[in-house]
């Protein structure tokens, strides 16, 4: 569909938005991040957010609080969120941190997430 | 004790450079994809913190001269920390942090390490250990 300012891609296949963020997003970029995703979301007006993670090496909990942020947000113009290819490193360093990732639905590939939108609330 | 590298952490952007200096350094080691990964998390907070509560500071990367040790020190002149057992607590903060930094970090490698003075600046020591 188009691609926002290098650091982040954006494709929409059916009624969802896939978002997949690039590794080593600057902490000054994060807000222009959240309000360029949620004005993609009104415009294009799909049923879920798909968050893609597959690029992302490091999720530390400005990262983690990041994504949170960005998942309420959408939540309240509409949109619900599922996030996809979380790396086991990640996952087992997140779950270390202690760090909770709110409301979202994770499924190990696009295929699933995209098949199983009615489960994600 | 062998010093690599010295990282200044001014801008956020330096957060960035610290935590990759530091996932390289540890990947040459030989350290697992997964403790690469805990190690540069753990330089991702413990910078963060320097940034916003230490007014900046410096990243030193150092490795053991058996090759089996890497530590990574962070040392900030900012305002220190008046209460360590407290600022450990997981939720706990007093900026925009998430209060995760300190207990998280110290989960995440084998050693951490706290000297701060109140008025002078903060020291953090972390040491993560090859499996061998």
């Amino acid at each position: 569909m188009e691609m926002g300012l290098n650091q982040v891609s954006y494709q929409k296949i059916k009624d969802s938005i896939i978002i997949t963020p690039k590794e080593s997003m600057h902490d000054s970029y994060v807000q222009q991040f959240i309000e360029n995703t949620l004005n993609i979301l009104v415009r294009e007006n799909p049923k879920i957010m798909i968050i893609d993670l597959s690029h992302i090496e490091t999720v530390d909990s400005f990262m983690g609080r990041t994504i949170n942020e960005l998942v309420k947000s959408a939540k309240l113009v509409g949109v619900k969120t599922s996030a996809i290819g979380i790396r086991p490193e990640v996952a087992i360093t997140l779950v270390e941190l202690g760090f909770n990732l709110l409301n979202v639905k994770m499924y190990r590939t696009l295929e699933q997430a995209l098949y199983n939108q009615n489960e994600v609330d | 004790m062998n010093l690599l590298e010295e990282v200044p952490i001014k801008t956020e952007e330096d957060i960035i450079k610290s935590r990759a200096l530091a996932r390289e350094k540890a990947k040459e080691m030989g350290f697992s994809v997964v403790d690469q990964t805990r190690i540069a998390t753990a330089v991702s907070e413990i910078a963060r913190n320097a940034l916003l509560h230490g007014l900046g500071g410096v990243m030193r990367v150092v490795v053991s001269a058996d090759g089996n040790c890497i530590e990574i020190i962070v040392e900030d002149k900012g305002p220190g920390i008046p209460d360590i057992k407290l600022a450990m607590t997981d939720g706990y903060t007093t900026k925009k942090g998430m209060g995760y930094g300190l207990g998280g970090a110290s989960r995440l490698m084998d050693e951490l390490a706290i000297d701060s003075s109140v008025g002078v600046g903060t020291k953090v020591s972390m040491k993560k250990y090859l499996r061998s």
